[in-house]
């Protein structure tokens, strides 16, 4: 089963949802399987960058990701891409991991 | 299935033109459609280019990646609602030749992010013009030299005729060097081949050599008009989603400081499944990842090539190691420079 070679039409994609394109090899429910614990890994490499910022990282419904502060600010986005911009926009929050 | 979209760059006077004109003989005029980008007011490069009315379309008075990029857009619309029946999708061409002055990044971009021309446009690639007498002086002095080096996927090194034979090689060396072993064309004692330039494009084992170009002896970096470039050699497979993640962040954050990755890197998902995936963006913008279909196209060690400026290869590097150590308890990331 590949997990990573997709064909994501959407640039700004291009490090999620990569089994969408390849679903038809996958039998069953192991797609639903794959994508979740996918997803469930890159939520804990996201949500142990902003943890000093005080943000929680979250999946939302339609496959992005929902920012929640301690204060009760949130935002809703759909990349990885727009979740960088949004999370130093709006929650100063600059991951910068070259200063890691 | 998707028109072809291929994308000719190079700095002013580099011979961009002379090339659609090689292109259009080798390819046929009934399987392509130039778009011409001029960066001043009148255009005259489709007259000199031999193509005119239905088969060039003129883009002026400014550049496609800054000012006239949804002229561009607009132009490439055009084109593929009016083209005409008959030839297959995949065997048409539309070839952007762009303005001396433009950056192929914002045009690449521009098309991989439009609802419509996603769906009918597949870049065959960028191929960059260098002319062959003015090599140095330009990648010396003009930055955007040295981003359309960067952005190649093949390059036609122009006007050979003009140079002896020892100058010839030295800059072909100097651009080998730049361009961390990019194929390398000739135009000039002969027109360029462009059927094995196309076939470049199309193959894996161009996009997979060029991540193992050879690198000066002792130098861990390459610079040139302010542009760098290293390359990482991976020396294990890569957790996909912790690399994910941390190129995502690394290019939201010093997109404009990394103006190209490429290359191939050792993966392994999260069920333990090891392959290859060729990497490809242009600053912040990347193309989907692809499976290295043929292992007999892999270089020895799978290495990523970075080009940037403002910041240095051994942060690059560093940052890769401690995310990793971060985030995958993993001590001692076996990568290394050139």
């Amino acid at each position: 089963m590949c997990l990573v070679c997709a064909q994501i039409s959407a640039s700004d994609r291009w490090t999620r949802d990569p089994r969408d394109s390849n679903d038809q090899r996958v039998a069953g429910g192991a797609a639903s399987t794959s994508r979740h614990q996918e997803s469930a890994r890159r939520l804990k490499i996201l949500n142990a960058l902003v943890a000093s910022h005080r943000l929680k990282i979250r999946s939302d419904d339609a496959g992005g990701y929902l920012i929640a502060s301690m204060t009760g600010k949130t935002a809703s986005v759909s990349s990885l891409d727009e979740l960088w911009y949004t999370l130093r926009l709006r929650f100063a929050c600059v991951v910068d991991v070259l200063d890691s | 299935m998707s028109i072809n979209l291929l994308i000719v760059t190079g700095y002013l006077g580099s011979g961009k033109t002379t090339l659609l004109r090689e292109f259009k003989a080798a390819i046929g005029k009934a399987t392509c459609h130039f778009i011409i980008n001029e960066a001043g007011q009148v255009a005259l490069d489709q007259t000199t280019c031999d193509v005119v009315d239905d088969e060039a379309t003129v883009v002026a008075g400014g550049c496609a990646c800054c000012v006239k990029k949804q002229g561009l857009i607009d132009a490439l619309k055009d084109i593929i609602d009016n083209r005409r029946t008959g030839a297959r999708d995949n065997n048409v061409y539309i070839v952007i030749e762009t303005s001396g002055l433009a950056n192929p990044a914002p045009i690449v971009f521009s098309v991989t992010t439009d609802e419509y021309l996603r769906h009918h446009v597949r870049i065959a690639g960028v191929v960059c013009a260098i002319g062959s007498v003015e090599t140095m002086g330009a990648l010396e002095h003009y930055p955007s030299a040295g981003e359309q080096l960067a952005m190649a996927d093949a390059i036609v090194l122009t006007k050979t005729d003009r140079v002896d034979a020892s100058t010839l090689a030295r800059t072909r060396g100097h651009i080998a060097l730049q361009a961390s072993d990019c194929p390398i064309f000739l135009s000039g004692t002969t027109t360029v081949d462009w059927t094995s330039v196309l076939a470049s494009l199309g193959s894996h084992s161009s996009k997979t050599h060029m991540a193992a170009g050879p690198v000066q002896a002792g130098a861990t970096e390459n610079s040139h008009g302010g542009i760098t470039n290293c390359v990482l050699r991976i020396h294990e497979p890569l957790d996909w989603t912790a690399f994910g993640v941390w190129l995502s962040a690394l290019l939201a954050r010093h997109g404009e400081s990394i103006v190209r990755v490429k290359g191939v890197i050792p993966v392994i998902d999260w069920q333990g499944e090891r392959f290859h995936v060729l990497i490809n963006g242009v600053q912040h913008v990347m193309y989907p990842p692809e499976h290295v279909a043929h292992e007999q196209s892999l270089p020895k060690i799978p290495a990523l090539v970075f080009f940037f400026r403002s910041i240095s290869s051994h942060e690059i590097r560093r940052s890769l190691r401690q995310f990793y150590r971060s985030h995958l308890n993993v001590d001692d990331l076996n990568v290394s420079l050139d």
